[in-house]
């Protein structure tokens, strides 16, 4: 029921993305191509407007990504298409779970696609094996400094990321559930719920950072991490920890935001 | 949606609902399964929900106030294509308030007043007994 459920999101959400990511590929190409014609003339404007125009459907992407995660929890859960959904025979928990990863899903495209629309542009300036080479560099030179733990470091980077997507989106959900309570103002209600349910996890947040031990958060250290170890070296231990400690608050938190959601969508849900 | 995508919806998550009886229903009601129901006028939006609904396989369908939004002379139509599809082991509860329309396919019938039944008999007993039509009966029953 889980995978008809998001083969059903899939269907209904791609129609947005899809053409978005081709209009962004087109523009990227266009773009890259138009590099050699902008002289110091008569080319500069459109150019100019080229690049303006890839910009804009760049940044379009990401708030339409937003904007979709929103709508398709409360239009399609909350308002009158909820009637058809919650009387389907599958449980409230699958309809949260299958549009977090549906989200989670293309979230992760869209950064994909706009890394690559990046390369086409930049592709006339650095070849794709200049950016392995580089890669792979960055790669040895950690696994110099760390050794085989750079396989753990990296693993638990990346788990810590796709985890705090994660959390960020089940506090959308949430803070839509908790909005959808009061009787009335529903939309500025959820926005209230959201800085409530931020501000809570910000302090919880840096509560336990003090209670461990480690001041710095975690993303300063991944920063360092990607700017250059060689500067501030941190420890292997450091790391661990700083990773550990931002999945173990994702998980806690996601937990929590997933309770709230479920518990007011199979127990309080006032469908207008 | 477009209809025939609802009905696609329908059969991948109940495994009772019948499409062909979907698609014959709405080939009799004239309606294209094509038309996106966001387009669809109120009426013609209820004979499809009635259609999905009456497509399943169930043992009890619950109508809440069915084609409120269709005017009277379709109704006639509308219920019988669609009351005669259904299974025949099965029992069909429906609140209503336009008695009249739809009297003549009731078998037994219950008022329900301030949430208490009133009244509880089958439609023949009326006629019998009261010499009345469920429809004047009710007037009186509720009379203000």
């Amino acid at each position: 029921m889980l995978g008809k459920l998001m083969k059903y999101e899939i269907k209904a959400t791609s129609r947005t993305f899809m053409p978005l990511y081709l209009v962004l590929m087109v523009l990227s190409l266009i773009n890259r191509f138009s590099f050699p014609l902008s002289g110091p003339g008569a080319y500069r404007f459109p150019r100019a407007l080229l690049s303006a125009l890839f910009t804009i459907i760049l940044i379009s992407l990401f708030i339409t990504t937003l904007i979709v995660m929103i709508s398709r929890f409360y239009k399609n859960l909350l308002s009158d298409e909820g009637y058809l959904m919650f009387t389907l025979p599958v449980k409230a928990w699958h309809h949260i779970v299958s549009k977090l990863i549906v989200s989670l899903m293309w979230i992760i495209i869209s950064m994909i696609v706009s890394l690559m629309s990046i390369y086409i542009i930049t592709s006339a300036e650095i070849s794709f094996s200049e950016i392995i080479d580089g890669a792979k560099l960055l790669w040895d030179e950690a696994y110099v400094y760390w050794g085989p733990e750079i396989y753990l470091i990296a693993a638990e980077t990346f788990i810590a990321f796709v985890l705090g997507i994660c959390t960020s989106v089940l506090m959308i959900y949430a803070s839509i559930a908790l909005g959808h309570l009061s009787a009335r103002h529903k939309v500025l209600a959820s926005f209230g719920a959201f800085l409530l349910l931020n501000t809570i996890s910000r302090i919880a947040s840096s509560a336990t950072s003090s209670l461990i031990g480690i001041n710095r958060s975690s993303s300063s250290f991944t920063l360092t991490f990607f700017i250059g170890y060689t500067e501030v070296p941190p420890t292997d231990l450091i790391l661990h920890n700083a990773m550990l400690r931002s999945i173990a608050i994702s998980l806690i938190f996601s937990a929590l935001y997933f309770a709230i959601a479920n518990t007011i969508l199979t127990k309080r849900l006032n469908l207008e | 949606m477009r209809v025939h995508q609802i009905i696609e919806f329908f059969s991948d998550f109940y495994d009772d609902f019948r499409p062909e009886k979907a698609y014959d229903m709405l080939k009799k009601l004239d309606i294209d399964p094509k038309d996106r129901l966001k387009t669809m006028s109120k009426g013609t939006r209820e004979k499809v929900q009635l259609i999905l609904v009456m497509s399943r396989e169930a043992d009890l369908y619950l109508l809440d106030e069915p084609i409120g939004g269709v005017d009277p002379a379709a109704r006639d139509y509308i219920l019988s294509t669609i009351l005669n599809n259904y299974n025949e082991q099965a029992a069909v509860v429906i609140s209503t308030h336009l008695i009249s329309d739809i009297e003549h396919i009731l078998d037994d019938v219950v008022f329900i007043s301030k949430g208490k039944v009133v009244l509880t008999s089958s439609v023949d007993d009326i006629r019998d007994t009261h010499g009345k039509s469920v429809d004047a009966l009710f007037r009186e029953v509720f009379k203000c």
